[in-house]
């Protein structure tokens, strides 16, 4: 198995991305700890109908950029499962729609921070046992719509997409010396996943259906995997074919 | 074990350092494999690995990139062979000879005919049978040299970068088929487990005088010589090459066409 | 000729040494500029051409964080010169830390200069350039937020945000005639000013000197890129100043939404 033994975190703000990620991790061996927003319970619930979940833990939490919340959850999470050897953050928000100027500065953070910021706090307090050890793997799941010009996004998710990729290589370039990998998925349209029109409408890849949760997870697992560890700092744009570096 | 469980492979260049690795990955996986190369010397490398998995799953075949109708040969005897083809990796790659003052005509053609025109026709000649199957997963090896400022000759960027552009338009093409193309473009690989085999028709690289920017010893201004950034890891072992290939060439990787997937140890990280 | 001759250009962040520099260009070229920072002491470096140009150089203190500030920019430029048409946004803020160690407020601070004041400013001029169907928007990013940089994850974070961010606006803001575009320098030669601490900043504390080959705050060899020109390590602020100048006049009327890599070769994008 892929990922006998191997303890992994996942920050999800729900839908397919998180579940399925953690799902197949779980069928590969891995012991996983699947962080999600409220309501508590909602995401077992998925669990038990989708996937095979003997080795999920879930838990919730308010606000991933709570720092306070993350240093609390990480301690109750490693002292469960010992140490983290993947990270995996799959957190997307909705920018409220409307003209780009008319966009509340109050709104702008908001989405900012759940995406960005969120992302780098669950880094910030899971990052390092991985440190530590010298080994490990983080994948961020980012949006196509950080990586070029969609049409219609709002402009805080652009920012927000756009500044994970600036936590990819950074991070890449900052923890290579820890053997630690930073990698990133930037997706398209996901079946199972509650995303704006500007995604669902504008992104239309060539293969005329949206991606699965299982084939963004499996982008996911290929980063996330031993065997990858010479990749680093490396975008994957997985969003049929819209658009690809 | 079976992320290719019944899927039919063929390497073209399969005798290469890479070919002969992801060949032992692939059958791991469960699949079969036919290796296409130019020249008998080239399988021997694998022949432990191949006679261990016998005739039933892997297959060789002398054939040239360079020629159509060898490439269309190949893939015959895939379908011949093992009923049908699930993935082409296109290995075939030619370095040229020459720095930017230097460059032989010859050598230059000879790279673009191998390196982006063999990766070319390797896909014509696998078109029909997955455009009839609507399905298939085509992988392009590309490099590093062709996607950032590395001092390599200068045919081998060009037509590396050139391969990698295909692969995007090829995508656009072929994705109403339900046939991804993908690029793969890794940095300097460790294939010392191989003895050498000077690519056919190659010249020596000759350097400048005083050495060549990004290369060893080159005595100019501190150029971006980059390197990884992984402790102790300046190079990828082919295992880990393979690893991409498998990911790349499994339904894992449906979803994803025309993307190059770069692995370089975070020498050049692309926004 | 004059590129940029009877344009009003607001420069935001208009006392760094990159915007002293290029006003110097600007004055050149035929514009008017419009100087805005948040304390006075900006504006002493650029006393020798306010002296020579007293009418067309204004100077303003407000903060690129506070949208009403930048409104009232924005109308005392309307108000002096008659018209916007360039807006350039120098404001940085650096930070500090990297994922583990980030303070909290220096990360906020990052992304309230580099990306939220990018937008409050753009957003405050944009009725002005609406007006006349005109505008051009210079974005000042980094190679920090572009590629494989050590820096302090403040920065590579805004940074990067900051490119995604002149994007979006420029898909927005073309119906109106106006190009945004951000540009990504590597290391700039400013050993012609004093240096001015970011305001709030917190001293970055190095790490002690490495091993050679160790490569800095990063993986081996992770920041050991330089330009390749030779004898030429980072950039003059003159040749920053005429990609600027270049961006902000009418020969880049279709250049929108890019980020400009003046680097000296040293990261490439396929």
């Amino acid at each position: 198995m892929r990922f006998e033994n191997k303890k992994v975190v996942i920050a999800s703000s729900g839908g397919s991305i998180g579940l399925r990620t953690a799902g197949l991790m779980a069928e590969e061996g891995a012991c996983v700890a699947l962080v999600s927003l409220p309501p508590e319970g909602k995401v077992s619930a998925q669990l038990t109908d989708e996937v095979a979940c003997e080795n999920i833990v879930s838990y919730t939490v308010s606000d991933f950029a709570s720092e306070e919340e993350m240093e609390a959850l990480s301690k109750k999470i490693l002292e469960k499962i010992g140490t983290v050897d993947v990270i995996v953050t799959a957190l997307i928000d909705k920018a409220p729609e409307g003209e780009w100027n008319e966009i509340s500065d109050e709104d702008a953070h908001k989405t900012v921070r759940n995406i960005l910021t969120g992302a780098e706090t669950v880094l910030k307090f899971f990052l390092p046992p991985m440190i530590e050890k010298e080994s490990g793997h983080v994948v961020i799941v980012t949006s196509v719509a950080g990586r070029t010009n969609v049409p219609g996004t709002p402009w805080p998710e652009a920012l927000a997409y756009a500044g994970l990729g600036g936590v990819i290589r950074n991070g890449a370039t900052v923890f290579g010396k820890n053997s630690v990998t930073f990698n990133g998925v930037a997706v398209g349209p996901v079946e199972g996943m509650d995303q704006p029109a500007y995604i669902t409408e504008n992104v239309s890849g060539i293969w005329g259906r949206k991606a699965t949760g299982d084939d963004v997870a499996n982008a996911v697992m290929y980063l996330s995997d031993d065997l990858s560890c010479w990749n680093t700092g490396e975008i994957v744009d997985l969003n049929g074919g819209f658009f690809a570096l | 074990m079976n992320r290719l469980i019944n899927k039919t492979a063929v390497f073209v260049g399969g005798g290469s350092s890479v070919g002969s690795v992801a060949l032992k990955s692939y059958l791991e996986e469960g699949a079969n494999v036919v290796l296409v190369d130019i020249d008998e010397k080239y399988f021997e490398r694998t022949r432990e690995l191949r006679e261990q998995y016998g005739p039933g799953r892997v297959a060789t075949f002398i054939g040239a990139c360079t020629n159509q109708a060898d490439m269309d040969a190949a893939m015959k005897f895939a379908v011949d062979t093992f009923g049908k083809i699930d993935v082409l990796i296109n290995l075939a790659g030619f370095h040229g000879s020459g720095h930017a003052e230097d460059i032989v005509e010859e050598q230059w053609n000879l790279a673009m005919d191998v390196t982006c025109s063999g990766a070319y026709r390797g896909i014509m000649a696998v078109l029909p049978y997955m455009k009839a199957q609507k399905s298939g997963h085509i992988v392009n090896f590309t490099s590093l040299g062709g996607r950032g400022n590395r001092g390599v000759a200068v045919s081998y960027a060009a037509w590396k970068a050139g391969c990698t552009g295909m692969t995007k338009a090829f995508a656009m093409a072929l994705a109403p088929y339900g046939i991804s193309v993908t690029a793969f473009a890794p940095g300097t690989l460790d294939t010392k487990q191989f003895e050498r085999i000077p690519e056919k028709g190659s010249v020596p690289f000759k350097m400048p005088p005083g050495g060549f920017p990004g290369m060893p010893g080159f005595k100019g201004p501190a150029l971006y010589n980059g390197q990884s950034v992984i402790k102790d890891r300046p190079i990828a072992t082919l295992e880990e090459i393979a690893g991409a290939l498998v990911y790349l060439g499994s339904d894992e990787s449906s979803y994803l066409t025309g993307d190059c997937v770069d692995m370089n140890g975070g020498i050049l990280m692309q926004t | 000729m004059q590129k940029l001759a009877n344009r009003t250009a607001v420069f935001i962040g208009g006392g760094s040494a990159v915007a002293t520099v290029a006003l110097r260009h600007f004055m050149k070229e035929g514009a008017n500029v419009l100087l805005v920072d948040v304390k006075d002491e900006y504006f002493e470096r650029s006393l020798p051409e306010r002296q020579q140009y007293p009418d067309r150089i204004k100077t303003m203190v407000a903060s690129c964080t506070v949208p009403e500030e930048m409104a009232q920019a924005m109308a005392y430029a309307k108000e002096v010169f008659g018209k916007i048409d360039i807006l350039c946004y120098y404001s940085g803020f650096h930070g500090m830390g990297n994922i583990m160690t980030v303070p909290e407020t220096q990360w906020n601070i990052a992304l309230e200069v580099n990306c939220f004041g990018f937008y409050n400013a753009v957003r405050a001029v944009y009725p002005y350039m609406k007006e006349n169907q005109y505008g051009r928007i210079m974005n000042f990013a980094s190679i920090g937020g572009r590629a494989n940089r050590g820096v302090a994850i403040t920065y590579a974070t805004s940074k990067a945000g900051t490119i995604g961010l002149t994007r979006a606006l420029a898909m927005a803001l073309a119906k109106d005639g106006i190009t945004i575009n951000s540009m990504a320098p590597a290391s700039l030669d400013t050993s012609e000013f004093e240096r001015i601490a970011e305001k709030d900043s917190v001293p970055m504390k190095r790490p002690p000197m490495p091993p050679p080959g160790a490569g800095g705050p990063g993986g081996p060899g992770a920041t050991r890129g330089g330009s390749f020109i030779p004898d030429r390590p980072i950039a003059d602020l003159n040749e920053i100043a005429h990609v600027i100048v270049f961006m902000c006049s009418d020969d880049s009327a279709f250049l929108t939404g890019d980020c400009l890599d003046i680097n000296g070769g040293q990261y490439m994008q396929p």
